[in-house]
């Protein structure tokens, strides 16, 4: 910024520069969309925008980011924030008057796709942005705009109360935990369904809403294939009425829903939402007749007893959540792929890790003909069964698992680890591609992995030269079984308690390609040993990638894994290829 | 800049240019970008204000000046006995005399404003960057910013007449 300089607005970084349109009446907003390219962004993230057959809508409740709610109580202020909403009102359905005269004119279609997305600091202020007058009088700004002829055909109908400012993520987006009961902004809006152009929908997206019950038992929605909800209060049998209602229903994704209170979150609840108290055991069940993909985040259900979901079309199934068991009954058979990421709860209470191994492999059970699974725990030793009538009682047959990905903490001095990838192997017997993801457990996760790298490499530098001197060196020898001054010796790596003599199917026929990222704290640590476990009992490996946190690891070990796969004699006589096996670095 | 009473703690704010200002701490800390460096004890007896030449820096110091609350060059008699709205409106006619400045500085002082984060200036020159376009018809508007119209004609057309109700 020299002095004298830009006299140009657009010289402003967009930051800025939507920092000052914020002062912008809504119509100057809608002129200076027209003005170049880099304007139209700026706008369409404020204001009222129409292109074509869509139609976005955002409402700003907010004069700026500090403002709070004792705004709304001093007069002038609450005078300007209805004055803005006024303004936004009228824009709006100026809008829609304009769209609505144009399609009558030359055939145009009226808007098809509507986003009406209302933004403030505070969850209060879109309340009564959505809902009241200077006088405190109701009035329904939603209900006013979806009512609009030129709203009536809409297909795609998006509906957001937005508790955050400036596309920083709401509270909810950005939490680890489940929804819980009086959450911050949950179902901010309260939206009757019965007031939705239900007829003509296909894609239906909310978020912050609740009370979405359809007022006669007749509303239905026959073209609705997407339904999105997010941070919303709807409890299961009004989700199970919506989804009767839409017979195509294909796509769900549930994101931070409640669905249940639980115990702890019903007796802390102050609204008095009391259902009856859960049996143990207690079964219940959904039922999504045609979806194909269904996406479960976050939300909140009762974690005892059994959730079971009739979904016969599933092809992509995904669930993040703290461990419960999730039936899907009967197993999908076209089940292309399926994700279960486990969650801290939210709050803390005695919890049986017997029964919570149990769920975890009974809802395994639910998936068993995906071809491809993610499965994202917080430690290993959550879901590793040792006992060998156990094993035969819980672990599921997972005939068709070509692709499966595990990542999850892990206690280096344990054995659970390994119990662990014994089971997956063991359930898997056509898996072709193994990927294992290893943090300590209770390491700072935020931490980047290159973190520790760069810190030795700043810190002692001479040692890190010293280390890379030492790696060419052996590069260079063909063996060396102990290093004199102290270096590595994979020689001496041990072979896995768990995994120590055992033969999976998987190994000997179709595991193709395996990766590998963990922290190498020393020699014998859990990694490598997995490193010589694979290239010893893989029958068929052709591609290991390796990311032990050190850039060079895959050179160090090249060697050193021929060397276990050449001491491997069966592999020997079997195939002259066998020590063809490539070692990558992964990537990251 | 004179030093003033003793008692209170001053702070040396540089411009990049080589100028030096001397503000109370309490000035200086209109600014949230200062008021973090001192309270985090990044500050020595100097900052460097980066980006922000002398001429834009002093009419800054001026208006933190203005709107430090109660102590500041309001003079110190005054608030306890004028009531607070007058006070309000005494600032409002005295901000609209302080933003009185050629389209160039202006746009220093909101990028000014931004980094060292005066809300208040922030608004100020925003409302008054926005209130001058308002009455403007898009062309005006369009000259105004010298913003290179990058639509093509069709496109435009296109844009103008989804967006009727704006342009009449």
């Amino acid at each position: 910024m020299a002095a004298g300089g830009n006299d140009r607005l657009s010289g402003l970084s967009d930051d800025l520069l939507r920092r000052v349109l914020r002062f912008l009446p809504v119509r100057e907003g809608a002129l200076t969309s027209a003005l170049s390219r880099r304007w139209r962004p700026l706008w369409l993230s404020c204001g009222v925008w129409r292109s074509g057959s869509t139609l976005n809508l955002v409402g700003r409740a907010y004069e700026d980011e500090d403002d709070n709610l004792h705004a709304l109580y001093s007069d002038e202020a609450c005078r300007r924030f209805y004055a803005r909403r006024d303004a936004f009102v009228s824009a709006a359905h100026e809008a829609l008057d304009a769209a609505y005269k144009a399609a009558d004119a030359d055939g145009e279609s009226p808007i098809r796709a509507l986003t009406i997305c209302v933004e403030a600091n505070e969850a209060r202020k879109i309340h009564n942005f959505l809902h009241r007058d200077e006088d405190y009088k109701h009035h329904d700004v939603l209900a006013g705009l979806l009512s609009h002829p030129a709203a009536r055909g809409v297909e795609e109908l998006r509906i957001a109360a937005v508790d955050s400012v400036d596309g920083k993520p709401m509270s909810f987006e950005s939490s680890k935990y489940e929804a819980f009961a009086n959450i911050h902004g949950l179902g901010i809006y309260p939206l009757g369904l019965g007031s939705l152009p239900s007829e003509t929908l296909r894609v239906l997206e909310l978020t912050n809403c609740s009370s979405l019950k359809p007022p006669a038992a007749r509303t239905s929605f026959p073209r609705l294939t997407s339904l999105r909800l997010r941070h919303c209060n709807v409890p299961l049998n009004e989700l199970q009425r919506i989804i009767d209602a839409a017979p195509l229903l294909a796509f769900i994704h549930l994101e931070a829903i409640l669905l249940e209170l639980d115990e702890e979150a019903r007796s802390n609840n102050t609204e008095g939402i009391s259902p009856p108290p859960p049996g143990k055991g207690e079964l219940r069940s959904l039922s999504f007749p045609a979806a194909t993909a269904l996406m479960l985040d976050k939300c909140s259900l009762k974690e005892e007893g059994t959730m079971e979901i009739y979904a016969p079309m599933l092809r992509h199934f995904r669930y993040q959540g703290v461990v419960r068991h999730i039936s899907l009954k009967p197993p999908p058979p076209q089940l292309a792929r399926a994700e279960l990421t486990l969650l801290e709860h939210g709050y803390t209470r005695h919890r049986d890790p017997h029964a919570a191994r149990r769920s975890f492999w009974e809802t395994v059970q639910g998936l068993s003909h995906a071809k491809e699974m993610k499965l994202r725990v917080r430690h290993l030793e959550e879901i590793g069964v040792t006992n060998e009538t156990r094993k035969a009682k819980l672990l599921p047959e997972l005939r068709s698992l070509e692709h499966l990905e595990l990542v999850g903490g892990y206690t280096p001095t344990g054995k659970t680890a390994a119990v662990v990838i014994a089971n997956l192997l063991r359930c898997s017997p056509s898996l072709r591609d193994l990927q294992i993801k290893l943090s300590t457990a209770h390491e700072d996760k935020n931490k980047s992995i290159y973190y520790g790298f760069d810190f030795l490499k700043r810190k002692y530098p001479s040692q890190f030269e010293e280390s890379v001197r030492r790696s060419k060196r052996r590069r260079s020898q063909s063996m060396v079984a102990v290093d004199e001054d102290g270096g590595v010796n994979y020689d001496g790596v041990s072979d896995l308690p768990g995994l120590r003599g055992r033969s999976f199917e998987c190994l000997r026929r179709s595991l193709k390609r395996v990766g590998l990222q963990f922290q190498r704290e020393k020699t014998n640590c859990f990694g490598v040993r997995l490193i010589k476990f694979f290239a010893e009992n893989a029958k068929v490996l052709e591609t290991m990638c390796v990311d032990a946190g050190n850039e060079r690891i895959h050179e160090h070990m090249n060697h050193k894994i021929e060397k276990w796969i050449a001491s491997s004699s069966e592999r020997r006589k079997n195939s002259k290829d066998a020590t063809r096996i490539q070692v990558l670095p992964l990537a990251r | 800049m004179a030093t003033r009473e003793a008692g209170k703690k001053m702070i040396m704010l540089k411009s990049p240019d080589g100028m030096e200002f001397e503000v109370e701490e309490a000035v200086a800390m209109e600014s949230q970008t200062i008021r973090k460096m001192i309270e985090d004890d990044c500050a020595d007896t100097a900052i460097l204000i980066p980006n922000i030449n002398s001429k834009i820096l002093s009419r800054v110091i001026e208006y933190c000046n203005k709107h430090v609350p109660t102590t500041g060059a309001t003079g110190a008699a005054a608030s306890d006995t004028v009531a607070p709205a007058a006070l309000a409106e005494d600032l409002k006619i005295w901000d609209a005399e302080f933003i009185k400045v050629n389209r160039a500085t202006r746009f220093d002082l909101i990028q000014a404003a931004s980094y060292l984060n005066i809300k208040g200036l922030l608004d100020l020159t925003s409302q008054t960057t926005i209130d001058t376009i308002s009455d403007n018809s898009l062309e005006e508007i369009r000259s105004f910013l010298s913003t290179k119209n990058d639509y093509l004609p069709e496109e435009e057309q296109t844009i103008r007449r989804e967006n009727q109700w704006a342009f009449q």
